[in-house]
């Protein structure tokens, strides 16, 4: 085992000048014996661990210092030259320091040399590099199990584009009997360059491959293999986004309605390309594919195997997923504990933490670590498969417990008997003597562009001097309203599928209501339009047969274009609950076009009996709903309600 | 034609709806953001609520309808606007539509604040001590989203 060991550590080379250092010292301590028990009595074995132990380290501390001063040599090239090369200063105390506490001290390497060098625990550099990976075999259980896992390799084949991609996997993949599935395949000048993910015991075989082939120019075919993750698409749109989609949508188990990303890279219709979903724009485009798609519907997602550290993309995914019930984040090592903080909103029931440093941290005391994970998720019950007694609560109505009203369209009154009349006020006019005033206020509406107004006519009294808080910014009078708002006000397009009509208040005297929603305000250049958040009252007296307005008052504010489509969404969900609690209700526009309402008015007369006029009120108080109408129109006819003037 | 101008009374009438509609918004929110059993006395007896489609009547149904909402903060008033209404449509009480717009946030809408608008119909009437009070008559809320 050793010896294997030895090989992998620094390409098969035996122990160095150091070695024999390290056994002279080094045997004449038992501290550091008892931590390798398993090598006692074994004397060359002991010295054979310890060199291997030390050169490893020091090979990285060599590649880092090799780039420090500009070189590239990766090779190592005997301690003792190495630690006594008068051009390395720095090196020196380093490689003494290191061999003092791996003799002295028997706390382990890795820890002693991240007091020194800042490294983190991991033990690799950012580049890939082995540094310190060798030693971190060495540490306890908990960090060689992600060591041991499979690791992504970049191989390197020089001269390899003479032979060309398909004639590299295919001889290679002839003499290896491990499963060889590689990726990214790219060409770097005259060498051949791509990706495997293999285990740490596989790339041994992998390596034995060097120099075994024959390429097509009869020389050996050499291959070099060194850790590096693949290279990930910078963007994922367009034809990537839509293989990511067809992928998402074999996985997706539309019976339980479950997601089953683990290990989503390795997915066989995602290559050849490499999107694993700890890159942040892999999981933006998750998030937003499951949002758009099965945000409703979604029970249960399965994120495990797939080395996430970070969830903070994932929690956009939180508010718009409200039924999600099971997570599963297991065997992602690096994931810590607070990052299931991003997760709150999620009303969970069953979560897997297993193979996670969260289950790791809280593996002494399954009580405890229940109750660290209900201060995220309060209702959880399965916990990494273990049924988890019930929480216990306060019988207290909790803010997550409290839904608001499902919002309904159009308020018109308790028998909608005011619709007609806003219906028609449409048709009518103002008042001589209406008042009109504008206000305007700046609403922080993520992207929006400010488009100021001018601020002149506004009249949000949080904004004007108290001495302006009279009369002086109101529109009065019909002449001086219209003119405001056909030569100073913008034109406006108010976007119906985003608005809703209150009837607030009708009396014998007067009616009120408010529209509120979205319209689009036309600059100058009519192709530029700017969204527009608003809402406007109107207050308005009976005249003669129909309603005319007395004032008016339209506050507005800057708005997302985004809204529109997010409002006409949420507009959809809401017609289809208010429909099933509120049938009668509908939209403002009467749907049917005039000739079609002639024609219905025309068949309406036919099948009641009744007159033009009665036919064509009962249609428009239905909102031309004909079936509706009929309905009311025999259950009045039943009970004899109907004016006998209604059927001449 | 000349253009109409509103007399000194109109204008004063504006003046004292608006500072009552700043007055009356900052007591209301602060309340509904904390204290919302303490709504209730603004209201009329009868006044009726529409909060977001749904209508609610009398003082006692809405405060207990506001208080069964989840909670709200940080809400923010960001544009009030008061007109007053002609006396002869309200039978001679002085009385005025305050219209709100600003941002509040539940605490069941994770992460973001919405924008709001509120209609109120406002009207006088005297209060047990004899003074004159201010009175929520209608109330209108919708969340924009």
């Amino acid at each position: 085992m050793d010896d294997q060991y030895d090989r992998q550590s620094y390409g098969g080379k035996g122990p160095r000048t150091i070695s024999y250092r390290a056994r002279g010292r080094g045997r004449g301590r038992g501290g550091f014996r008892n931590n390798y028990s398993q090598h006692d009595d074994r004397g060359d074995s002991f010295t054979l661990h310890c060199s291997t132990f030390v050169c490893a380290l020091l090979d990285s501390i060599h590649n880092d210092y090799c780039l420090l001063i500009g070189s590239r040599k990766h090779n190592f090239c005997g301690v003792s030259k190495f630690v006594y090369s008068s051009t390395i200063n720095k090196v020196y105390p380093l490689a003494a320091f290191l061999i003092h506490c791996f003799i002295t001290d028997n706390r382990t390497l890795t820890e002693r040399l991240g007091e020194r060098m800042g490294y983190r625990g991991r033990g690799r550099d950012k580049k890939g590099r082995r540094g310190g990976y060798i030693a971190q075999r060495h540490q306890d259980q908990g960090h060689s199990k992600q060591v041991n896992g499979p690791q992504w390799y970049q191989v390197t084949i020089p001269y390899g584009t003479q032979a060309g991609k398909d004639f590299i996997y295919e001889s290679i993949n002839e003499l290896l009997d491990i499963p060889f599935q590689p990726i990214s395949y790219k060409e770097e000048g005259k060498a051949s360059v791509f990706y495997v993910e293999l285990s740490f015991s596989s790339i041994e075989a992998l390596k034995a491959v060097n120099k075994r082939i024959t390429m097509p120019n009869g020389f050996k075919m050499m291959v070099t293999v060194r850790q590096e993750t693949p290279p990930v698409p910078k963007v994922v749109e367009g034809a990537l986004m839509e293989k990511l989609l067809s992928t998402m949508n074999e996985l997706y188990i539309i019976e339980n309605k479950v997601l089953d990303l683990s290990a989503l890279h390795k997915h066989e219709s995602l290559k050849p390309d490499f999107l694993p979903l700890n890159r942040p724009q892999v999981m933006t485009s998750v998030v937003s594919i499951i949002c758009e798609h099965i945000a409703q519907d979604l029970v249960a997602l399965n994120l495990s195997n797939n080395r996430l550290s970070s969830l903070v993309h994932l929690e956009k995914a939180v508010s718009s997923t409200p039924n999600l019930q099971g997570l599963d984040l297991s065997n992602n090592p690096e994931l810590r504990e607070s990052e299931l903080d991003r997760l709150k909103g999620w009303n969970l029931t069953e979560i897997n933490l297993t193979g996670t440093s969260i289950a790791k941290r809280n593996s002494d005391d399954f009580n405890t670590y229940l109750s660290n994970v209900r201060k995220r998720f309060p209702n959880i019950v399965i916990l990494d498969g273990n049924n988890a007694p019930p929480p216990i609560k306060f019988e207290i109505e909790e803010a997550e417990e409290k839904r608001l009203p499902v919002p309904k369209f159009n308020f018109f009154g308790v028998d909608n008997e005011c619709q007609s009349l806003v219906m028609r006020f449409i048709e009518q006019g103002v008042h001589d003597r209406v008042t009109f005033s504008t206000s305007f206020w700046f609403y922080p509406d993520e992207n929006a562009k400010q488009h100021r107004f001018d601020i002149g006519s506004s009249r949000n009294l949080m904004r004007i001097p108290p001495q302006e808080r009279n009369g002086k910014r109101v529109h009065y009078g019909k002449e001086a309203v219209v003119k405001f708002l056909a030569e100073e006000f913008p034109e406006t397009n108010h976007l119906m599928e985003t608005i809703n009509a209150d009837v607030i208040h009708h009396s014998p005297q007067m009616l009120s209501f408010t529209i509120t929603g979205l319209y689009e305000e036309s600059r100058s250049s009519k192709s530029f339009k700017v969204t527009r958040l608003f809402s406007r009252n109107f207050t308005a007296v009976y005249q003669g047969a129909g309603i005319v307005i007395i004032s008016e008052q339209l506050s507005f504010s800057n708005a997302n274009p985004d809204r529109r489509g997010r409002m006409v969404a949420n507009g959809s969900k809401r017609s289809a609950a208010a429909l099933s609690s509120q049938p009668s209700v509908s939209t403002v526009s009467a749907p049917v076009d005039e000739t079609a309402q002639n024609a219905m008015v025309q068949r309406f007369m036919v099948d009641s009996g009744m007159n033009a006029h009665y036919s064509r009120e009962c249609l428009v108080v239905h909102n031309w709903n004909y079936e509706e109408a009929g309905k009311k129109f025999t259950i009045l006819k039943a009970e004899g309600k109907i004016p006998p003037d209604a059927y001449c | 034609m000349t253009a109409l101008l509103l007399s000194e009374k109109e204008n004063f009438k504006f003046s004292e709806a608006s500072e009552a509609a700043t007055q009356f918004s900052k007591i209301f929110y602060e309340r509904y953001d904390g204290r919302r059993q303490d709504l209730e006395k603004l209201y009329m007896l009868d006044a009726t609520l529409i909060w977001n489609g749904n209508s609610v009547s009398g003082a006692a149904n809405i405060c207990k309808y506001l208080a069964e909402l989840p909670p709200s903060g940080n809400t923010k008033v960001e544009c009030i606007d008061c007109q007053p209404l002609p006396d002869d449509l309200t039978e001679g009480r002085t009385s005025m539509v305050v219209n709100v717009m600003g941002v509040i946030r539940y605490a069941t809408r994770k992460p973001q604040s919405v924008p709001f608008t509120e209609t109120f119909i406002m009207t006088t009437q005297s209060s047990n001590a004899g003074s004159i009070v201010w009175k929520i008559a209608k109330d209108c809320f919708r969340l924009i989203e």
